[in-house]
């Protein structure tokens, strides 16, 4: 009994905290711009949050968030797809483990960003490149976790199930799959971060719209407030898309979870 | 898969059942790859412009090229001494912040607002700030790095501090050990595998943080060779310097699992024994 009021009370307590750090930040903030007093270069939070309320409310800015946004939407369900299915070809068949796993290792230690010069050359300047970029960030760690997700299935679940004569693709379908779904989960949600680090990279490099050249054009006009707008775009959206997928993944796959204490 | 749990206590022995089992996978592994270089060969023979698709005999000429008299081994040093220094930086201030609000729920309460903001902010997004306070060189190609390892770190430190088995705080606590020793005795010690992981992935997005920024500009560094190679439409250097980028990062990779399993001991062996 006292024990639930103890810790509702720290739930308050940890809330008052957090809230009294980050006014203690905005604060210190502020003052270090007033002290700097060069609002080009180092705008106060007023400031920021004015530029953030203009980038939010002129169409044409708002439009670049949306754009940054489909791309890493797009970008991420193919690269997962694709790992997904690489993970478990990989996983699954024998030979294409030997050719392919060697190559996948080699091919995720290059940095995705370096791929833009080809796919630029390839694909042409604009959104088939940048899409790569962002599938390219995206498939790996989803082809990784599933890999993994492979090796843990329960031999003895697999044994069980061949024992009362379920055929191969019966197998994969009920007992294989659903037990990897969890790591592969998990790696989905380790793509979803690079694929925002990603096409900030990719836009920065090579775009001509999209959030990532929005902050790296307002260089130009020594604009850093509306840099400090976009930026905070971009975690709130990480932030979100984060929270969003994890709590889909686990209300959606739940089942996939059943009797794991915490994933 | 399946070898890595007997590496570590058979390290020694020369032929072990796993060992065996690689030497026999060996051939069919090495003619996959070769299989996969033939078909790349036959693509880019196919399409017919090397200097815009080149296939793997002319990246490899160009590659020796680079590496033997050309600038491949300036740019490399470049860009590992940038990846080094941030690292380094970045994940001891990362492990601090760990520490520290890993072990108190007080300073935790305090600084995740922080961390889950920052963490979620890709670090490519603060070049353009950084360039205008600290400048285009080399200052600015740090810090953006330390920001790409601190936080990974950091949550990943805070994390195994919390991981810590309650029932070895409590013996250290029974056998009479002050705060301050079982934190350097307990708590340190039981945590540095998730620490060290925290630093894996920090190392993996430095890379990617770091060619990002030499591409859009610096000195040297791998980044800058790759938008040479676009300035002269030349993918050949490209491809040359996107292999040198990958065999670099696996390399740092394997290195720093092999290192922990030399001398990680006790700490590594089961939390880091991945693939």
């Amino acid at each position: 009994m006292s024990r639930t009021a103890a810790a509702r009370r720290w739930r308050w307590q940890r809330l008052g905290l957090n809230v009294l750090a980050v006014l203690v930040a905005v604060a210190a903030w502020h003052v270090a711009a007033l002290w700097k007093d060069n609002l080009l270069v180092f705008p106060t939070p007023g400031t920021s949050l004015s530029a953030l309320r203009d980038v939010l409310s002129e169409g044409d800015q708002r439009h670049q968030l949306i754009i940054t946004l489909r791309r890493v939407v797009v970008g991420f369900a193919l690269g997962s797809a694709l790992g997904v299915v690489i993970g478990s070809l990989i996983g699954s068949v024998r030979s294409v483990a030997l050719t392919l796993e060697p190559v996948v290792h080699f091919l995720r230690s290059v940095t995705p960003v370096a791929w833009i010069v080809p796919a630029t050359i390839w694909l042409g300047v604009g959104e088939g490149s940048l899409r790569f970029i962002v599938v390219y960030a995206t498939v790996f760690p989803v082809t990784i976790n599933t890999l993994a997700g492979l090796a843990q299935v329960p031999v003895n679940k697999v044994r069980m199930a061949r024992t009362f004569g379920a055929s191969r693709l019966r197998i994969y379908r009920s007992i294989i799959i659903p037990s990897a779904v969890p790591y592969i989960v998990t790696g989905m949600r380790l793509s979803l971060g690079y694929s925002f680090m990603s096409v900030v990279a990719a836009e920065m490099v090579a775009g001509r719209d999209g959030i990532g050249y929005l902050i790296y054009n307002s260089r130009i006009f020594f604009d850093t407030a509306t840099m400090f707008a976009g930026i905070l775009l971009l975690g709130a959206a990480g932030l979100v898309f984060d929270k969003i997928f994890s709590v889909a993944a686990h209300r959606g796959l739940a089942r996939f979870y059943a009797g794991q204490v915490n994933t | 898969m399946s070898t890595t749990t007997t590496r570590a206590g058979s390290r020694r022995v020369l032929a072990t059942p796993a060992r065996r089992a690689a030497l026999r996978r060996a051939p069919v592994a090495v003619a996959g790859i070769l299989v996969i270089l033939l078909a790349w060969e036959l693509v880019a023979r196919a399409y017919g412009k090397p200097l815009l698709f080149p296939g793997p005999a002319e990246t490899g000429s160009t590659l020796l090229d680079g590496l033997t008299g050309g600038d491949i081994p300036d740019a490399a040093i470049a860009s590992i001494g940038r990846v080094l220094s941030g690292l380094a930086i970045g994940s001891l201030a990362g492990v601090l912040l760990g520490l520290l609000s890993g072990s108190s729920r007080v300073l935790e309460a305090l600084f995740e607002p922080f961390i889950n903001v920052f963490r979620f902010i890709p670090p490519l997004a603060w070049f353009a700030p950084a360039l205008l306070w600290l400048g285009a060189g080399e200052t600015s190609k740090v810090a953006l790095i330390v920001y790409t390892s601190v936080f990974v770190v950091a949550v990943n430190t805070a994390a195994g501090v919390k991981a810590v088995p309650k029932n070895m705080v409590r013996m250290a606590r029974t056998y009479g050990a002050g705060p301050v020793r079982v934190f350097f005795a307990v708590r340190l010690p039981a945590s540095l595998p998730y620490v060290f992981s925290g630093v894996r992935i920090a190392m993996g997005n430095a890379f990617m943080t770091v060619v990002t920024a030499e591409m859009l500009g610096a000195e040297s560094g791998l980044g800058v060779l790759i938008t040479e190679g676009t300035a002269n439409t030349d993918v050949r250097g490209v491809f040359a310097a996107l292999i040198v980028l990958g065999a670099l990062g696996l390399c740092a990779d394997r290195l720093f699992v092999l290192l922990l399993r030399r001398f990680g001991g006790r700490f590594s062996a089961r939390t880091l024994g991945g693939p």
